[in-house]
């Protein structure tokens, strides 16, 4: 390739810090928000920086309502969100670890048979899935809540786990039939002819070196897991089942808005996928863009 | 060590037969070759003995038992593929070992088996590296080491050196015949290349459209081919073929200039008929001329020159071992050793 001229490179350089501010700016109110008390948040609403910091907001939600803190000495109300805090943060963990380690198994063996296997109905199943996520999720609550009924599922973390299971598979199906697609068959007739069977030869050969793309679907499904409102909204209406988006959504209502405590909680929040993000990053350039140059 | 037998052995894919019942025998410490042009058949035959494509018709045997329902692993077969298929994430040792550890064979043996295969191909200095930190013959030896190290019943090499430049494949290749003459396993080797197979194999089968050609020692193939197919798959530069018509004791070419023929063919006479001559079986004569050939290129390569002209109006190369002195243009005379003379059928090819 040329060399670029150095106007080339202002240009981009340019658009990737608009690109970069575009997706970072939302995020300095939500600092700032956390870091003031609802009253000097409403006193100036248009005041840049606030008048005083404190961190009574993190107090409050870390020890679950029982520290209040100067910002909170009034207000003797606190919804469930608020005081089940802790509880819904490990219940988000749980509930996102779980969905990504179980739909990574299942898409796996499932893109390796898709890919390897010379089976008759493969094709049409893979386009199934693949029209499957054409559909809604919202048309599906209320058939999902019936079902989740039914097998007595509802008000579980199993339960929640399994809707989300249902509904990300394809996803990671998707992204990872490509990928094994582009995987050296000689590798596994090797193995096989080594002395695996199909599956250690997909086990001992074809997952150890497929880290990146596993990497990188991993971390976008424990993303959609960890963010995904609708389904444990859904299928837990117990303040014990709740999760952090569910929390989230439970400081808006029509008596009262927690806006400083909901910024507190976004943050916390964000935590565990910069967190993991951060961990698997050598992984993940090379994952996404797999396949994209023969390697 | 083992002998395969196919019989009868067909492939298809759908409704498409690819290859069409093939016979096969190779014996005990044999070494084959399998050539021919590519999409022959000869990659898919190798494929059906390793157990990695199904078998559709017929049987794949190994010490006369019937292995077409055993799976790739229990048929103690090793394979080389063309692209070496080592694994990336393991070391040059891990690599050799990976069989020998499935087989739970004791670690302290599989290391010195590793080790006595890594002498024998000069790898010991790169045991603990890595695939990509080797180059390409490093990792065809490495293929091969993984191969040695399983003691298997049967080798079988897919194209093993046709992603090496010309002259490590020169190399390897005579490292693979005195690996075959010390270690006496029973080897296929699929090639596309005819000097490969010529030089390695015991005995070479030439397939063309997933059908055998002809089976038989490399010589055997060069002196005597059964048509005119397998007389120009083998042999550099090729077999010279003239059209023309059997005419009594001469063959008559279309400009109606004749060749001598090595015997009269009484039955097939004027038959339509392609005169097959090596180009090493012409001698530049000063008298005595059976025929002239107008000189068009002059090739030397030093120790043969090679000749590009005409006879007769058709296109011949003919190789001469002394030096010449000759410019484009001229007409030489030339005689033919007539007991090298193959006469082919025009229609069908088939060796008359």
């Amino acid at each position: 390739m040329n060399r670029m001229s150095w106007r080339y490179r202002l240009g981009m350089n340019l658009a990737n810090v608009l690109a970069i501010c575009f997706l970072i700016l939302p995020l300095v109110p939500v600092v700032l928000g956390s870091l003031q008390s609802e009253r000097t948040l409403q006193e100036d609403v248009w005041a840049l920086l606030p008048a005083e910091y404190t961190l009574d907001n993190f107090r409050l939600i870390l020890s679950g309502g029982t520290n209040k803190g100067q910002a909170f000495q009034g207000i003797d109300y606190l919804p469930n969100s608020v005081t089940w805090f802790r509880n819904a943060f490990l219940n988000s963990v749980l509930v996102a670890s779980s969905v990504t380690v179980l739909t990574l198994v299942l898409a796996t063996l499932t893109a390796l048979t898709v890919t390897r296997l010379k089976l008759r109905w493969t094709g049409y199943l893979m386009n199934a899935t693949v029209i499957s996520r054409m559909v809604p999720l919202i048309v599906l609550m209320l058939p999902l809540f019936v079902v989740m009924r039914q097998i007595g599922l509802l008000n579980t973390l199993p339960g929640i786990i399994m809707a989300e299971v249902g509904l990300l598979l394809p996803y990671a199906i998707i992204i990872l039939v490509p990928y094994f697609q582009a995987f050296p068959k000689e590798l596994e007739e090797s193995a096989r002819l080594d002395g695996c069977t199909r599956l250690a030869s997909y086990l001992r050969i074809v997952v150890p070196l497929s880290t990146p793309a596993l990497a990188a679907c991993g971390v976008i499904i424990f993303i959609i897991s960890w963010h995904e409102l609708m389904i444990p909204l859904i299928i837990a209406s117990k303040p014990e089942f709740m999760t952090l988006p569910v929390v989230l959504a439970g400081l808006v209502s029509d008596q009262f808005v927690f806006f400083t405590v909901m910024m507190a909680i976004c943050l916390i929040g964000l935590a565990p996928t910069m967190l993991l993000v951060l961990l698997l990053q050598k992984y993940l350039v090379k994952g996404l863009t797999a396949g994209a140059v023969k390697g | 060590m083992a002998n395969v037998s196919v019989e009868n052995l067909k492939k298809n894919y759908g409704l498409h037969e690819v290859i069409h019942g093939i016979d096969i025998d190779i014996g005990d410490r044999e070494f084959v070759a399998l050539v021919g042009p590519s999409g022959c058949g000869k990659s898919t035959l190798l494929r059906m003995i390793a157990g990695l494509e199904d078998v559709s018709g017929g049987t794949v045997s190994i010490d006369e038992e019937v292995i077409n329902d055993i799976a790739p692993r229990d048929r103690d077969i090793a394979m080389v593929f063309q692209s070496y298929a080592l694994y990336p994430h393991m070391t040059v040792a891990q690599n050799m070992g990976f069989a020998l550890k499935l087989a739970k064979v004791p670690a302290d043996e599989i290391d010195a088996r590793v080790r006595q295969a890594a002498a024998t191909l000069n790898l010991t200095d790169y045991l603990e590296r890595f695939p990509r930190e080797l180059s390409g013959g490093q990792r065809q030896r490495v293929a091969m080491g993984r191969a040695i190290v399983r003691r298997p019943k049967v080798f079988l090499f897919d194209e093993p050196l046709s992603n090496l430049d010309a002259k490590l494949r020169v190399r390897m290749r005579t490292e693979i015949k005195s690996l075959h003459q010390r270690l006496g396993a029973t080897s296929i080797y699929v090639t596309h290349d005819q000097i490969e197979a010529m030089t390695m194999a015991d005995r070479i089968v030439v397939m063309r459209g997933g059908n055998i050609e002809q089976i038989g020692a490399p010589l055997e193939l060069y002196d005597a081919p059964v048509n005119e197919f397998v007389a120009t798959f083998i042999g550099s530069p090729a077999i010279n073929l003239l059209e023309g018509v059997i005419d009594g004791a001469d063959f008559r070419l279309p400009d109606g200039s004749t060749l001598p023929l090595p015997a009269a063919k009484p039955g097939d006479n004027g038959r339509a008929a392609k005169y097959g001559i090596r180009p090493e079986h012409f001698a530049i004569v000063e008298t005595g001329a059976m025929t002239m050939m107008k000189i068009d290129v002059v090739e030397p390569t030093g120790n043969e020159t090679i000749l590009s002209g005409t006879i007769g109006g058709q296109e011949v190369q003919i190789t001469q071992q002394q030096r010449l002195s000759l410019a484009p243009g001229q007409e030489i005379g030339v005689s033919l050793r007539l007991d090298a003379v193959h006469l082919f059928d025009a229609q069908s090819g088939q060796r008359l």
